[in-house]
């Protein structure tokens, strides 16, 4: 299980804790716990985070306060507020939902890949993350590119498995393709990843002011 | 790709040889043939296995389409890149919620299945042993290998004919539209020679694939050596099948070893030095299926094209530029649209049965 996600696992109350500081809807404190994960979990595929339970309450903060600026004023002073400016959003986008429902997505599919043995979860995200080809995942992990076909491979069914494990069909998360067509990897333009030993620790801190 | 397969005669606890291989096993290697495929290091004989493995039952079948499915709704994961870099400060609720970026990339793996339709047969002639003459043809979206008396075979792709005219001191094949790939058993005495427009091709044994497109020959080599040629003149395919001209008549060109391509007309045009994985790639027709990884979609189109009847528009030039990944059966065209439709997000204007429009998404 990767660090972030066991941090978040054991420190959700107090995660929800700071977010309600400043926002006293609880579905906005759950949407912004949701997003504090997949931060910090973005954040951990790119370095390795040092002190995962501070710099989850980081990001919770910070995501709070930003929403508070975002509308002028802290939350709690107005509920109706909060209900009224959702209701603009919704109707500002036709396919809210759709969206809501791609973050959602992401959000259950980056925990089930959080709850991977570190040698599965890394090569999975080096190829949908990172974007790296097999080849270059097997040389950064000295290994064959068969080998490197089995390891990812095996996280994907781990991963299946996961996402069951939760209570989740797979195929929901699946690319949505009729007639037996199925989707595949896409070869784009390959990503470059931070220097692994960036300090994404102060990435937050750069845009955290009360 | 047997660590899966073997579990299949593992024996269980007691002794008992287990028969069924359970969900498990072929889950697993559902994935690993997916990997296999995905990370472009399969050989035809892998795939050849593939399409055994996967047509041994229904279970096999949804397992790699389930496989599949989810590795491509693993894509998701690319936007955690957004999320690693975005300056929360900046990054208001509705963008926080609000679009998905665009996929850069479109991917299918449709579903590969046995190819069907026998290519015809117009005129087959055989005079003895070392004189044999014949003609083949393939309709579009259709392909053809023939077995030729000396064990070549020719593998006949989509839209395409060829004559053959085997003889004492030669073995000569006239390519008169289309594509071919040729596997060619050795004989010293009768070099074997493809006949493009003026252009011959010559491999003593080897592998090749001819193709012949407008007025360029496209050559690509698997295996051997073959030697290009141009015949002095403009010799039809059809003088150049009558006539027994020896082949020192032709003005020779170059020579192309394995791993290379080449595309001329009455000069080399371009010669490329082909990567395995490409090679492969370029050779995914033999197999009934197309696989691309990362070609702009409008060359995607043109190949796919070559397959079908419908005739597909790509409206604008960043569209055209849209780099497609993915796997198709040759004639499955609607699989493709679909995951241009959906993956790709990619508006897919069905305007008749045999004309569609691909542009980008209205809104936005």
């Amino acid at each position: 299980m990767s660090d972030i996600y066991r941090a978040f696992l054991e420190h959700q109350t107090a995660i929800r804790r700071v977010i309600a500081r400043y926002c006293a809807h609880p579905e906005d404190i759950e949407d912004l716990a949701q997003h504090t994960f997949l931060r910090g979990f973005a954040a951990e595929t790119k370095a390795k985070i040092r002190e995962p339970k501070a710099f989850l309450l980081r990001i919770a903060r910070n995501l709070a306060l930003s929403e508070v600026k975002r509308h002028g004023r802290r939350f709690t002073d107005s509920l109706e507020d909060c209900e009224t400016s959702k209701a603009l959003e919704d109707h500002r986008q036709a396919s809210a939902e759709d969206r809501l429902d791609t973050a959602r997505k992401l959000a259950v599919l980056s925990m089930a890949v959080a709850q991977l043995p570190p040698e599965c979860r890394n090569v999975l995200l080096m190829r949908k993350v990172e974007q790296l080809r097999f080849k270059q995942i097997a040389t950064r992990l000295n290994v064959s590119v068969s080998t490197a076909e089995k390891r990812i491979a095996k996280a994907l069914t781990l991963c299946a498995a996961a996402l069951r494990r939760e209570g989740y069909d797979p195929a929901e998360f699946g690319a949505q393709l009729m007639r037996g067509a199925s989707a595949a990897a896409p070869v784009g333009k390959p990503r470059l990843s931070m220097a692994p030993d960036r300090d994404v620790n102060n990435l937050i801190d750069g845009d955290f002011n009360e | 790709m047997s660590d899966a397969d073997n579990k299949k005669t593992d024996t269980s606890g007691d002794g008992n040889v287990v028969p069924i291989p359970d969900r498990e096993d072929i889950e697993l290697a559902a994935a690993e043939w997916l990997m296999r495929l995905e990370s472009g290091a399969a050989t035809t004989a892998d795939i050849q296995k593939f399409h055994a493995w996967r047509g041994q039952s229904a279970q096999h079948r949804e397992a790699f389409s389930a496989a599949a499915h989810l590795w491509g709704g693993l894509d998701l994961l690319d936007e955690l890149n957004d999320y690693a870099a975005t300056n929360e400060a900046q990054r208001a609720r509705v963008g926080m919620w609000g679009g998905l970026s665009r996929r850069t990339a479109i991917t299918a793996a449709a579903s590969l299945a046995v190819f069907v339709g026998a290519g015809v047969i117009l005129r087959e002639t055989v005079l003895t042993e070392r004189d044999y003459r014949a003609r083949y043809a393939t309709a579009i979206g259709e392909q053809k290998t023939a077995t030729l008396p000396d064990g070549s075979i020719i593998e006949i792709n989509t839209n395409s004919a060829i004559e053959v005219a085997y003889s004492a001191g030669a073995r000569r094949v006239s390519l008169l539209h289309g594509e071919a790939y040729f596997s060619v058993e050795p004989d010293e005495e009768r070099p074997f020679s493809v006949y493009a427009e003026n252009r011959v091709v010559t491999a003593v044994g080897t592998e090749f694939t001819v193709r012949l497109k407008e007025k360029i020959v496209d050559v690509v080599v698997a295996e051997g050596r073959v030697a290009l040629a141009i015949r002095p003149g403009s010799l039809s395919a059809a003088a150049a099948r009558e006539k027994t001209a020896p082949l020192s008549a032709a003005r020779p060109l170059l020579e192309l070893t394995a791993g290379q391509s080449a595309a001329f007309s009455e000069k080399v045009e371009s010669l490329d030095h082909i990567e395995p994985d490409d090679l492969r790639r370029r050779l995914s027709w033999r197999n009934g299926m197309l696989a691309f990884a990362g070609e702009p979609l409008g060359d995607v189109i043109a190949d796919v094209s070559r397959y079908t009847q419908i005739v597909i528009e790509i409206e604008d030039d960043a569209l055209r530029a849209l780099p497609v990944a993915g796997y198709f059966e040759t004639g499955e065209v609607e699989a493709m649209f679909e995951a241009l439709e959906l993956m790709g997000g990619v508006e897919v204007e069905r305007v008749d049965e045999t004309f569609v429009r691909l542009k980008q998404p209205s809104t936005e």
